[in-house]
């Protein structure tokens, strides 16, 4: 019964479209629309029969600005806008055009509305404040590119105001922090959704996707979910907020063992949609705000039937303060007491024609990065990243004693032997370099260990290195506090609740880690910095303050995710200018501080609302700056991880010791279970021979095509003409008449 | 050998081709991270992280155009082809290996379907627990046949049949679990339709000795209500290609996978269980797959050792591999396991990773006894993960079959296989004393001659007059007398009592050495000894708490057994308890060196020698105690066991006000402390 109606809804969605389509390609006049059967409906209001698509994209939308390519229309009652190519007449809107009648009130207002907001009022967060179903005054004022309107809500008494402008590449819209005003403290903003509905479409009525920042990339595909998903991907930009994370957990293993691996973290504000059918995209980038926001990308069948992508700006949120150490006794629920204060702005790159997919995509992100000097160009040939562990700790009679793994010597000795034998260029990480060992943290001068080395020794090793061509960068994680080996007590942030950060590692030495403060993070990393210099050490390789921000309570104050990133970004701004710097998987607002990128997630957090993985950020990266994969070591399908680099222009990723991992088993790097140079050579040489004859023939060129045969091989364009074949399938596949052999790849 | 490779490679071939013409509905991801850890456990049944074991393959959410509703049950047959239980829908869903609906059956028919069993030839045995039946289905899904409850006495008069699970074995018997039957697992033979064969495979009570004391408090009516009295009946079974039966119990910690033979006995047990097993697989390396209900998939080897867990539970983040419900769980001829999941509606396929596969080629070839060949594969995978315990077990014990003891020995000590590690130890110290014994012989005998010459010569000579001189004046210093009076103590309790006690014959100073020395002994025997007789981690170091725990109980011991004594008369000072106490775990002292140098010789073998040592000294300790109680206080023996129940006692109670006292202070503490939050946090805001 239900799937029979659903068939007659998609018949007579079908004909509506058809009917749809006809209108907005110009035809205008009065088009019969919907001739569907009114009774199998149940209408929502008057307000309803005015907005369905009763031939008024004319009537209820105006044209307030055009460019040489797209048009932008809007329409008042509810500030939704319509952009338009000029040339091809495809659509993207920001409002629903068709109504399936299965919405409630609030479901349509935000299906609607230019602006969605979720409002707190006492311990209730999720309450909706729209332009539809709200009472709100409204006060538009229009420019020569677009509009600017003034919007207040009456009963809530919050307010602010929405600017909207068509620029040659897309579309801005824009709340700016100091518009934003709150009037009555019973309503406190939660959250502010622009244009949530910006590039919707109905079920399976557009062919095409949506683009999610997870991992490397990943596409949700515009077919009919037939309800399979009760949720969508919801995700924080820059990850989750640990100064408002609850410290349970939900399932262990034998109560003990968190069995799920962390979610990739989203490192770039973007999102997108494409409608293949229209040849017509946008990828969203978010400018401002994109530290306190999460992207939001539902498919049909999550609440509604509409698919849309869209970010989530969190102006205050609620949280949970204990009130007392132990977490039986009881707990308040309170609000934040002050908004996070930033503009937020999204930027709405439309695409069309060839260029209207995540191909497009990403070259339209690599150019936005680029000219705003987001992305410097640097040198991309090839090189094999071989990290080193110098010595991490085991426990002894009293204390620990240090276990060595590898010595400046042995660095040495093996970057010799490999430069000897085909593997001309190195880039290097030396990971536990420092006096006490990898966990000895945080690092606060430039003292390195005795059992591996002394400063000299480590400053010529760095010249040798550069004179072989190889790089060599010492490893600092600037955000972790060891409590055994340093005073905790003044260095170390609390979460929001004013209740101190910790995390477990469940190992044999130091079972508890914790976060500094951003303030003492910089004043470490400025004294390091110095000393080095001091000695002519320059290769620093900074992680954890790279992929981390949080809110936080540090010296009786609360600082939020801005402050945590704008302290964070003006430490390494300043690394980056004295030093050779490289970071650890950093966040897009930190690109522009790196030589590389270092350890490129290849795959996504597996959601199983996902349907292909995408490699997005590879091809934005790709020819700008070299990109690293994390450790091959660690890889069970090795082939597979193989080719993943092939198809991505990945460069690999070893981490080797001299001695035996099994050395490491009573440290806290016991997860490092393989590792030793001998096992590796082989395999470092002849990665290092592949990948570095592809990358002869892509180097500095950036992708311009992916193309995901149903056959399981992924075809990869340059833009030097170059084309990279990789056949993920069991036996070998012929595709534009190249035929690659089974899990191989071919390079034309 | 070969042709199974052959085969293998067919197959493999096969199925590949299989994946390619995947229909609409099942979601595939050939590429993928896995959302879940996967750990292995190590010798001292830790878990340690590994590599993923397996990566999600594929999800199944339909067959052909049928959704599933809280499927419960499957089979999945040796050629790919499922029979899938949908419970929900009441009808037996049968799916080829490509997953194309072929026919579905049992509507009208089942009412509450649980359990299902296909055999070789197609025929479908459907546990109904409502319908109180096992239903009997042919290849073409035509009800041939069903079985109600076994009208023999033996079964038990009030007993229901309600069944849940069935697995039948060659010559069509059935295995049926019953809910609420604790006798063990149904056995219905098809002769006469349907004779019941009797229970198989009973799971045993609880008999620990608290239950046993607490049974002999309890009136016969209590006793018939406590739990641990009736054994748990099994979640969930399987059968193998041989016809022996696996099962899986909840709450039976190592029991809870079982391996029964024929005559139902255990012939396994595992070094870690989940505590809500779903069901049970087994594989085709001589491996068995226990799934938990909230979705961690355990690997076991032939003996009962874990391999891997992973897989995890979805608490809403929706990734591809973590469950919410599972039911069941099948192995598909190519090694990919199928995880049912009732709440979600689907079977998850996992796929091995290349690690995994180079550990189930040695897995087969080990358990086969192919040592040589089964270090090309084990030497694989310890280069991806030269820590993972299972390999390093396994090298071992090929190296040893291959006369390398030395490498044995060390492959041995990483894995922390005792057995392994003694018996190649034993052929190490073997071949040692063959090419050593003459030399050690000579020496000894060397040794006596010299000896004997200097005695002599210092008979008629007197060289050694200057030592003896010395001798005599160290022996004048008290403190010397004093800890030299400690073998005399050793061997005349009485009169060594009597002179502490009466003439101030040992001091408080030599008493603490001797502790201090007995702590250090304690110490050293404990993180040094010999590898096989070590009771820690290898790398583990808690002295702290070492020396803590020394001087807390000789804290409690002394002082409690002072309280007793004084009130009871006893005459012994608060010192001359002490001393007399120290100085009598004095064979301690002397035989713990002779015990930690054997410890680092012996093999399991000989293991007696320091049992026996460690027995003798425990008797001897005992034994100088009792007389120093006894004779420092001068009680009667029957008055000084009652003293010595009395401390006992005491210490019991001093543990109990110790307890309490902190568990009312932390209470305190904790009220005040909330209290004082509450009030800041309200007035903050």
């Amino acid at each position: 019964m239900a799937t029979k109606t659903l068939r007659n809804i998609r018949t007579a969605f079908l004909a509506a479209c058809v009917g749809a389509t006809a209108l907005f390609s110009g035809c205008g006049g009065s088009v019969p629309l919907v001739n569907v059967n009114e009774a199998d409906y149940i209408l929502n209001d008057t307000y309803y029969a005015s907005c369905k698509l009763s031939g008024t994209y004319g009537e209820d939308y105006n044209l307030v600005a055009q460019n040489s390519q797209y048009k932008l229309y809007m329409r008042e009652a509810d500030l939704a806008v319509v952009v338009e190519n000029v040339e091809t007449g495809a659509v993207m809107q920001s409002a629903i055009s068709y109504d399936d009648g299965k919405s409630n009130k609030t479901w349509f207002g935000a299906m609607q509305s230019a602006l969605v907001l979720t409002y707190i009022n006492g311990s209730n967060d999720n309450k909706q404040a729209d332009l539809v179903n709200d009472a709100v005054t409204k006060k538009i004022q229009y420019s020569d590119n677009g509009f600017k309107a003034d919007v207040y809500w009456t009963k809530y008494q919050f307010g602010m105001t929405l600017e909207v402008a068509l620029e040659e590449n897309g579309l801005v819209a824009h709340v700016s922090d100091e518009s934003i005003v709150e009037d009555n403290e019973k309503y406190m903003i939660g959250t502010i959704s622009i244009y949530p509905y910006m590039g919707n479409s109905y079920l399976d009525t557009n062919e095409g996707y949506l683009f999610i920042p997870d991992g490397n990339g990943a596409l949700i595909y515009l077919d009919n979910k037939e309800g399979r998903f009760a949720t969508g991907f919801s995700s924080m930009i820059y990850g989750t907020d640990i100064g408002f994370k609850d410290s349970q957990v939900v399932s262990l293993l034998w109560d003990r063992y968190d069995m799920v691996t962390e979610n990739e973290k989203v490192l770039a504000p973007v999102f997108g949609i494409a409608h293949t059918d229209d040849e017509i995209a946008y990828l969203a980038v978010v400018e401002d705000g994109a530290m306190r926001a999460t992207i939001e990308a539902h498919p049909n069948g999550v609440s509604v039937d509409y698919n849309r992508a869209y970010a989530k700006f969190i102006e205050r949120k609620l949280y949970t303060q204990p009130t007392s150490n132990n977490s039986t006794s009881g707990s308040l629920h309170l609000t934040e007491s002050d908004r996070s204060h930033s503009d937020l702005r999204v930027r709405y790159l439309f695409l069309s024609g060839d260029e209207a997919n995540y191909a497009g995509m990403a070259g339209a992100y690599r150019d936005y990065l680029i000219e705003n000097g987001e992305l410097v160009v640097g040198d991309t040939s090839y090189n094999t990243r071989v990290d080193f562990l110098g010595t991490d700790r085991e426990s002894w009679l009293v204390g620990t004693t240090g276990v060595t793994m590898t010595t400046v010597d042995d660095v040495k000795e093996i970057c010799t032997d490999l430069n000897s034998s085909g593997v001309s260029n190195i880039f290097s990480i030396y990971k536990g370099w420092q006096d006490g060992g990898i966990y000895n943290l945080p690092i606060t001068s430039f003292d390195v260990e005795g059992d591996i080395g002394s400063k000299s020794s480590v400053k010529k090793l760095m010249e040798f290195m550069a004179s072989a061509g190889n790089e060599l960068y010492l490893y600092d994680d600037a955000l972790t506090l060891n409590p055994d080996e340093a005073t905790a007590s003044f260095n170390v942030i609390n979460q929001v609740n004013k209740r101190r950060y910790k995390i477990s590692t469940y190992k044999d030495v130091y079972d508890e880690f914790m976060y500094l403060a951003p303030a003492k993070t910089y004043a470490n990393l400025t004294k390091l910095i110095s000393q080095m210099k001091k000695k002519s050490v320059t290769g620093l390789c900074v992680a954890g303050i790279s992929n981390n921000i949080f809110a936080y309570n540090f010296g009786g104050n609360t600082y939020n995710r801005y402050d945590c990133a704008g302290t964070y970004e003006a430490t390494l701004d300043k690394a980056y200018a004295d030093m050779s710097l490289v970071l650890e998987q950093p966040f897009a607002y930190l690109w522009h501080d790196t030589k590389a990128f270092v350890d490129m997630p290849l795959y996504t957090s597996s959601y199983i609302v996902e349907d292909a993985s995408v490699p997005f950020l590879s091809m934005v990266l790709h020819g700008v700056i070299p990109v690293y994969s994390e450790y091959v070591n660690f890889e069970a399908n090795k082939q597979e991880f193989f080719l993943k680099m092939v198809e991505t222009g990945t460069f690999p990723s070893f981490y080797i010791t001299k001695a035996s991992s099994s050395d490491l088993i009573y440290t806290n790097s016991s997860d490092i279970y393989s590792s030793q140079y001998d096992i590796y050579r082989d395999e470092i040489i002849s990665y290092a021979q592949e990948l570095g004859a592809i990358c002869e023939k892509t180097e500095g060129s950036y992708i311009v095509s992916h193309d995901m045969n149903d056959n399981g091989v992924t075809v990869v364009g340059y833009d030097n003409g170059t084309k990279v074949y990789v056949n993920y399938s069991d036996s070998a596949k012929t595709v534009d008449g190249v035929t690659v052999e089974a899990m191989s790849y071919m390079v034309k | 050998m070969k042709t199974k490779k052959i085969l293998k490679t067919i197959l493999c071939g096969l199925l590949a081709l299989l994946v390619l013409v995947v229909t609409i509905g099942q979601t595939e991801t050939t590429i993928a991270d896995a959302p879940y850890k996967t750990y292995t456990m190590d010798g001292y049944g830790n878990v340690t992280e590994t590599q993923t074991a397996y990566l999600p393959y594929k999800t199944l959410t339909k067959i052909g155009d049928e959704s599933l509703t809280q499927p419960t049950d499957f089979t999945l047959m040796d050629d790919g082809s499922m029979y899938i239980l949908d419970s929900g829908a009441k009808r037996v869903i049968k799916a080829d290996a490509e997953g194309n609906l072929v026919m579905t059956f049992g509507e009208g028919t089942l009412k509450t379907p649980r359990g299902i069993y296909v055999t070789s030839d197609g025929t479908c045995y459907v546990a109904d627990r409502d319908a109180k039946k096992i239903f009997v289905f042919d290849a073409e899904g035509n009800l041939t046949n069903s079985y109600g409850r076994p009208t023999e006495a033996m079964y038990g008069e009030t007993q229901d049949f309600l069944p849940l699970k069935v697995v039948v074995n060659e010559t069509g018997t059935m295995y049926v679990i019953c809910e609420s039957n604790t006798n063990g697992i149904v056995q219905i033979s098809p002769v006469e339709g349907g004779t019941f064969l009797g229970y198989f495979g009973t799971n045993a009570t609880n008999a620990s000795l608290w239950n046993i004391i607490w049974r002999s408090i309890l009136t016969d009516a209590q006793r018939a209500k406590m739990i641990g009295n009736i054994p748990a009946t099994p979640d969930n079974m399987a059968i193998d290609d041989k016809g022996i039966i696996y099962t899986v119990t909840r709450g039976e910690n190592s029991d809870t996978l079982k391996r029964l033979n024929i005559a139902g006995v255990n012939m396994i047990e595992t070094d870690a269980a989940d505590s809500v097993p779903a069901a049970v697989a087994v594989g085709n390396h001589d491996n068995a797959f226990v799934v938990s209900q909230m979705g961690y998939i355990y690997e076991y080897n032939n003996d009962g050792e874990l391999l891997f867990v992973f897989g995890g539970s979805d608490d809403g983040q929706q990734r591809i591999g973590l469950s919410t419900k599972v039911e069941a769980i099948q192995v598909g001829k190519d090694d990919k396991i199928y995880v049912l999941d009732s709440d979600k509606a689907q079977i998850q396929i996992y796929e091995p990773t290349e690690f995994t596969d180079y550990l189930h080629e040695a897995l087969y070839l080990f358990s086969k006894g192919r040592y040589e060949e089964s270090k090309e594969p084990l030497s694989q995978v310890l280069r991806m993960n030269n820590l993972f315990d299972y390999a390093n077990m396994a090298m071992g014990r090929a190296l040893y079959k291959e006369g390398d003891y030395e490498g044995a020995l060390e492959y041995a000590k990483l894995a922390k296989d005792m057995d392994g590690y003694s018996d190649a130890f034993w052929e190490i110290r073997n071949d040692w004393l063959q090419n050593n014994l003459a030399k050690i012989i000579i020496a000894l005998i060397i040794i006596f001659v010299v000896y004997k010459t200097l005695f002599y010569i210092d008979k008629k000579k007197r060289i050694f007059n200057d030592f003896r001189a010395v001798n005599k004046m160290i022996n004048k210093k008290k403190l010397i007398r004093e800890l030299k009076f400690l073998p005399y103590f050793m061997k005349h309790p009485i009169d060594g009592s009597y002179m502490i006690k009466a003439q101030n014959a040992v001091s408080l100073l030599s008493a603490n050495i001797y502790l201090a020395i007995f702590t250090v002994f304690y110490i050293i025997n404990k993180y040094f000894c010999g590898f096989l007789m070590k009771t820690v981690r290898e790398g583990q170091y808690d002295i702290l708490s070492d020396i803590g725990t020394v001087l807390v109980v000789l804290i409690l011991v002394v002082g409690c057994n002072y309280l007793m004594c004084t009130i009871n008369d006893g005459e012994g000072k608060l010192k001359a308890i002490y001393c007399s106490l120290v100085y009598g775990v004095g064979p301690y002292l002397v035989l713990i060196p002779f015990i930690y140098l054997m410890s680092h010789v012996v093999t399991y073998n000989e293991v007696f020698f320091i049992q026996i040592t460690y027995f003798a000294m425990a008797v001897w300790i005992a034994v100088l105690i009792f007389i120093a109680i006894k004779e420092v206080n001068d009680f009667t023996i029957k008055k000084t066991f009652q003293i010595i129940g009395l401390t006992i006692f005491t210490i019991l109670i001093a543990c109990l006000l110790a307890f309490i006292i902190y568990v009312l202070w932390s209470q305190v503490f904790d009220f005040i402390a909330s209290l004082f939050g509450e009030v800041v946090y309200k007035l903050g805001n």
